[in-house]
């Protein structure tokens, strides 16, 4: 499976509007051995676009991963999750909820929206590696679920 | 009376003058001193005399003479005379009595008993010559008519009032009947003989200050004490003649006029001073209520209103004359209560149950501008003569009630400030924390040996700057999230923490001990966070020898108070309050690390649960933690 995993890079989607943490993911990816390649929206309604190739996203690429701040303008991250799991065409993206959030509530209503992961923002840069690699390893059992076609 | 009365001392010791007046004058009575008896006369003469002291052996005179012509004048006949004498002779006083003298007073003198007889016979003078009006009954007993005859015959001069008996049997009865001032008993007698008689007056306690003379046909040693052990005050032979007889009898009629006069007088000075007493307290009463700075309201067993003092009409705006007779339902308390306020008075008239009584409450009363606030009030029942009424003493309390909202939301906002500063705060301080270490793991070793040193420092803050926010974030959290307050066993909250501290004790060689510890009522976590804070410094700020703590409690009223003391470098006097505030450290970070943060959240702990934390330390020799807990309650234990 990891062969054919390789046969095109990982294609994420990172919906944060922080460019700290923007750059801080990509730093991190830079270090990951999977090869992946990241695009960035700021807020939520552009993010329902570039999933759904709207607008000036028609030509975006089609997303193996999304990571998802909950905190965001225009459309908030709550509100995205929601609409990405009831849409039939995206429910089956995994979506890591990636957030400062350590609140209770946000976690269990995550969940309840199904999201796939729920990962507090780390303050060490080590575990900020170590979360990669764990969404790394998530898109590789993600990808074996039965009923699913392997990319490529 | 509305002048004081005047007073006239009338002593040849200046002394004596000095003293008396200072203590009359005390008593707020006018005081006029002579020396001699002719200055007396002087001061006499006006007429302002209220009462005269006198004085028995004066320069010019004697104050006995004095009386006498103060009698014999009809301006001085009627004020009341006191005699003074350090003679305390029984013939002075006979002699001031007989004389007219209202009452006897010996040197020394008592000033309280001075003033006492002073101002008895000032605001109640007595009448001048009680015996004049009433002359003194004597009672006559004997067998012989012929021998009653004659002692009535020979008595008469005197100005007795005589009544006679033929037996002991019929003197008991006029002595039941008739006001006797003395008994004349012969001895000899039929049926009741004169000493059974004799010990039946003495033995009736309304009749035993009666002067009793036994009259005799013999001067025998025997009968004499047969007569003198049954109680008879005096006795004379037939054969000696009435002249004898109307002596003994002015004596003993004397001595038991002015024993009867000083019983009087004493039960009178009893009754004074109880009646001064309980006007006093009356007063003082009184006074507390009208000037205490709460309101003092009384209600009767109706509801209706009968005390309302100052305090009372400045805290309802209602002046006591509006407000007497109505009923406190209908005038100060809110509709609300007034339902339970009357089934409540109407079951403690029935039953007694009176749950509210007695107890400090808070409650909300109406202004008479229709305003409602709040009282704190304590209401108690008494029952006087069967008649039940109540007392309430209450205050305003709007002011504090303000200012506790005041506090809680002060508190509150602080808390939330807290939670919201440190919360946001982390958001920057991670974007720092993490591109310094990006900046250390890609270009560590790759720049110059100041670079690397420089990020050292960035990182070294950066991190201690987290950790004082997320004690900052559970600071505030003991305020905001609390898990359930309910009993626990603190010897699990006490394991648990020694758990958490296990690598520490190990490390350390430290010894707990402890014995077995009460149950509180409190949250369960973060008594184990108390637990854990303070014996984790015991071990951290340990001196060379290895930490030895005991944990210990005791009840003490509703709480149980916890020691927990250590062997370890102790902490200076000046510092013992220091050590609870926030983020306050008495070591270098090289020496002790740690922000700062485990003492004010222990402070924080306690104080949420209504406890109070302190410490007593030596330095050099250890501290003693200290907090309280609430105790289980008696009841909840027992459930």
């Amino acid at each position: 499976m990891s062969e054919t995993a390789r046969d095109r890079p990982i294609e994420i989607l990172l919906i944060e509007d922080s460019p700290g943490d923007v750059r801080l993911t990509r730093e991190a990816l830079r270090e990951s051995k999977m090869a992946t390649h990241l695009s960035v929206v700021g807020n939520g309604v552009d993010a329902m676009d570039f999933l759904r190739r709207a607008g000036k996203y028609a030509d975006a690429p089609n997303v193996d991963l999304v990571i998802l701040d909950l905190n965001l303008p225009k459309k908030d991250g709550r509100q995205v999750l929601e609409e990405i799991k009831s849409d039939p065409d995206l429910k089956e993206k995994p979506v890591v909820i990636f957030t400062t959030s350590s609140a209770e509530t946000d976690i269990r209503k995550s969940y309840d929206l199904h999201a796939n992961c729920y990962v507090t923002k780390p303050m060490e840069l080590d575990r900020y590696m170590q979360v990669m690699r764990v969404i790394d390893e998530f898109w590789l059992s993600t990808v074996q679920l039965p009923g699913k076609p392997a990319p490529g | 009376m509305s002048r004081p009365p005047r007073i006239l001392v009338v002593d040849d010791s200046a002394t004596v003058r000095m003293d008396l007046s200072e203590i009359l004058g005390a008593a707020a009575f006018d005081v006029v001193a002579r020396g001699t008896v002719r200055e007396a006369r002087a001061a006499l003469a006006d007429g302002s005399i209220d009462l005269a002291l006198l004085d028995i052996i004066l320069p010019d005179g004697d104050g006995v003479e004095l009386l006498r012509e103060m009698r014999a004048d009809p301006r001085t006949a009627k004020i009341p005379v006191m005699l003074l004498s350090t003679k305390d002779d029984v013939a002075d006083r006979v002699t001031g009595l007989v004389t007219g003298a209202h009452a006897y007073l010996g040197k020394p003198y008592d000033p309280v008993d001075v003033v006492a007889r002073v101002r008895l016979l000032t605001a109640a003078p007595l009448p001048v010559e009680e015996s004049t009006a009433e002359p003194p009954k004597l009672l006559i007993v004997d067998d012989s008519a012929t021998y009653r005859l004659t002692a009535e015959e020979s008595l008469a001069n005197e100005g007795y009032g005589i009544l006679s008996a033929a037996s002991g049997e019929e003197a008991l009865e006029r002595l039941a009947t008739d006001e006797i001032d003395c008994v004349l008993l012969d001895l000899v007698m039929p049926g009741l003989g004169g000493v059974e008689t004799c010990r039946r007056i003495k033995g009736t306690p309304a009749w035993r200050a009666i002067p009793v003379v036994m009259v005799t046909a013999h001067e025998d040693s025997e009968t004499l004490g047969r007569c003198l052990g049954v109680g008879a005050d005096d006795y004379v032979t037939k054969a000696a003649g009435f002249e004898v007889l109307v002596v003994r009898l002015r004596a003993h009629l004397a001595r038991s006029r002015l024993e009867r006069e000083e019983r009087r007088l004493r039960e009178q000075i009893l009754r004074m001073d109880a009646e001064r007493k309980l006007r006093l307290t009356e007063e003082r009463a009184r006074l507390i209520i009208e000037t205490a700075s709460d309101a003092f309201i009384a209600m009767d067993d109706k509801g209706l209103i009968t005390e309302w003092n100052p305090a009372a009409e400045k805290t309802f705006g209602r002046s006591r004359d509006e407000i007497l007779g109505r009923a406190v339902a209908e005038t100060i308390m809110p509709e609300r209560y007034r339902e339970s306020h009357r089934n409540g008075l109407a079951r403690f008239l029935e039953t007694g149950e009176g749950p509210v009584l007695g107890k400090r409450l808070e409650l909300s009363a109406i202004h008479r501008d229709g305003r409602e606030f709040p009282i704190e009030i304590t209401i108690v029942p008494l029952e006087q003569s069967g008649v039940w009424s109540f007392h309430a003493f209450l205050h305003d309390i709007s002011e504090r009630k303000r200012l506790q909202a005041e506090l809680e939301r002060s508190n509150k906002d602080l808390e939330q400030f807290a939670y919201a500063a440190s919360h946001d705060l982390q958001e920057p301080l991670r974007m720092v924390s993490n591109f310094v270490q990006l900046l250390a793991r890609r270009y560590s070793g790759r720049l110059d040996s100041d670079a690397d040193e420089f990020i050292a420092f960035a990182i070294d803050g950066a991190g201690r700057m987290k950790a004082m926010i997320d004690d900052l974030l559970d600071f505030s959290r003991v305020g905001r999230r609390t898990g359930p307050i309910a009993p626990i066993d603190t010897n699990a909250a006490l394991g648990q923490a020694l758990a958490n501290l296990r690598t520490a004790i190990d490390e350390s060689g430290a010894a707990v001990t402890t014995d077995a510890l009460p149950v509180v009522v409190a949250d369960a976590a973060q008594v184990t966070r108390l637990f854990q804070n303070i014996i984790g410094n015991a071990i951290k700020f340990r001196g060379e020898r290895p930490p030895v703590i005991r944990i210990d409690a005791r009840r003490e009223g509703g709480f149980q108070v916890f020691s927990i003391r250590d062997n370890g470098i102790g902490i200076e006097s000046e510092n013992l309050d220091r050590i609870f505030g926030l983020f306050q450290r008495l070591h270098s970070r090289e020496d002790y690390p740690g922000t700062g943060i485990g003492l004010s959240l222990c402070r924080r702990i306690v104080e949420r649960q209504g406890g109070r934390i302190w410490v007593e330390s030596k330095p050099g020799e250890g501290s003693t933690f200290f907090f309280t807990l609430p105790a289980e309650s008696v009841e909840g234990a027992a459930s």
